[in-house]
């Protein structure tokens, strides 16, 4: 489905398909403008995303959720101030979100990590299935809190985020070259805590 | 070293994520950097397809249905204030239906300006000296001179103006106002000198021949009208009338 819309003077055309950056242009400017239809489609898509990132970095079902919906809330107080320089929406609320779950942690408002089989429980998975998920992701949870904070916080943004290496130095303030050594030393000590694990 | 393994990672990583390649092939590929790529990227490939907490739907619901409230509430808070002209186009863009470019409503203020302008352009060109719209009239008349360039128009123009400014100059004289007849003189006495300047340019063709009888005419009709004038002014207005008069004259003098 072709979709096209001004943008100031300019008209953009676009496939309509999400994520794609002429399609971005279009849906922030609709965004803009308060259109509704807009507003659904950024959350529904980005939403399910953020509040993966945020369980992991916060531990916390519930204040994920509703974090995740305040990152959209505070989205669009700002979006007037929103100008598409090629940098995706996704890394823009990241960047709300890591900066929302650094105010959370700056407030000295820690929680532990509630492990719990209904936070990744699928529809379609068994009783079994779900265990074996929920066993996989209170692996990873271990994991992840054995490493540094920006070691866990550039693994969220690309591997549970989907960001490119440019988009996690985007959210995280860092150059491109400094996202890619931070990976490399993050996955291996992630690799480590994994071996570790498997020992006990 | 180091900073090759890196890119190296980088791009087996991006490869796996592209599902161009798996493990086993991105290892075979770079022999001297095995096992230690090896256990990097089968890390990396268990975060990627490890299981993604989801939120449940009802929280995402909540979450969605508050972000509509705030757009909503907005969107009426700006409509409510807005102007009714912008109220009427703010709704029509806001309504995402139509896809309307900004600059529409630049357009259309624009093109109010323009009506107003053409009402304001209509009463000036009634106006006489002194009158609040008198020199939206003088502004008139000389961007039209501005935009005039073939000398035959110009000078049918000019012969316009002067016929103008002589009846502005009755009008004057009527109402006692010596000075700006005398200020209106020496204008009429520039566009008398400035026709007859330019017929001269032209040459002779048909459209001259036109020309010079209808400044013959005006001239001749501005001469009568200035001698009346002249007659009733007053002695400070007299010397610029006398020099219009030589001015007609002449240009009635050079009519075939």
């Amino acid at each position: 489905m072709w979709v096209e819309t001004y943008v100031g003077k300019q008209k953009i055309t676009s496939n309509g398909r999400a994520g794609e950056p002429a399609y971005e242009v279009i849906l922030i400017a609709r965004a803009k403008e308060l259109d509704s239809d807009a507003w659904t489609e950024i959350y529904q898509y980005h939403y399910p995303r953020l509040y993966a990132y945020l369980y992991h970095r916060l531990g916390h079902r519930q204040l994920a959720e509703d974090m995740a919906a305040n990152v959209f809330l505070q989205a669009f107080e700002r979006i007037g101030s929103f100008v598409y320089r090629g940098t995706p929406l996704s890394a823009w609320l990241f960047r709300i979100a890591r900066n929302m779950a650094a105010d959370h942690f700056r407030r000295g408002k820690t929680t532990p990590l509630p492990l719990n089989d209904r936070d990744v429980a699928c529809p379609e998975s068994t009783a079994e299935e779900a265990v074996e998920r929920a066993m996989t992701l209170e692996k990873l949870n271990l994991a992840l809190r054995g490493l540094t904070d920006r070691q866990r916080q550039v693994l969220l943004l690309k591997f549970v985020g989907g960001l490119s290496n440019a988009d996690v130095g985007t959210v995280m303030g860092k150059p491109e070259g400094a996202i890619k050594s931070l990976q490399h030393r993050a996955l291996a000590a992630l690799r480590r805590l994994l071996e570790v694990g498997k020992g006990r | 070293m180091k900073e090759n393994f890196e890119a190296v990672l980088d791009r087996c990583l991006a490869q796996i994520r592209r599902g161009e390649a798996d493990v086993e092939t991105c290892i075979a590929c770079y022999p001297q950097y095995s096992p230690w790529l090896q256990g990097i990227l089968e890390t990396a490939t268990f975060l990627e397809q490890a299981p993604i907490p989801e939120p449940r739907p009802e929280a995402m619901s909540r979450g969605r249905a508050l972000l509509l409230t705030e757009v909503e509430n907005k969107r009426s808070r700006m409509i409510a204030s807005a102007p009714p002209w912008r109220q009427w186009l703010g709704a029509i863009r806001l309504s995402g239906q139509f896809p309307v470019p900004r600059w529409v409503g630049t357009v259309v203020v624009v093109l109010g300006f323009l009506l107003l302008s053409n009402a304001t352009f209509a009463t000036a060109e009634k106006s006489l000296p002194g009158e609040p719209l008198y020199p939206v009239k003088q502004a008139r008349e000389y961007v039209r001179l501005a935009l005039t360039f073939s000398d035959v128009d110009r000078a049918n123009l000019r012969i316009t103006l002067a016929e103008r400014t002589v009846a502005e100059m009755a009008e004057m004289d009527r109402m006692g106002r010596s000075e700006e007849v005398t200020r209106l003189a020496s204008r009429l006495a520039q566009h008398l000198a400035e026709a007859g300047r330019l017929v001269e340019a032209v040459g002779k063709t048909d459209d001259v021949q036109a020309l010079r009888l209808r400044l013959e005419e005006s001239a001749m009709q501005e001469l009568v009208l200035l001698e009346e004038t002249l007659e009733t002014a007053p002695a400070e207005t007299k010397v610029a009338l006398v020099e219009v008069i030589r001015t007609s004259g002449k240009e009635y003098g050079q009519a075939p």
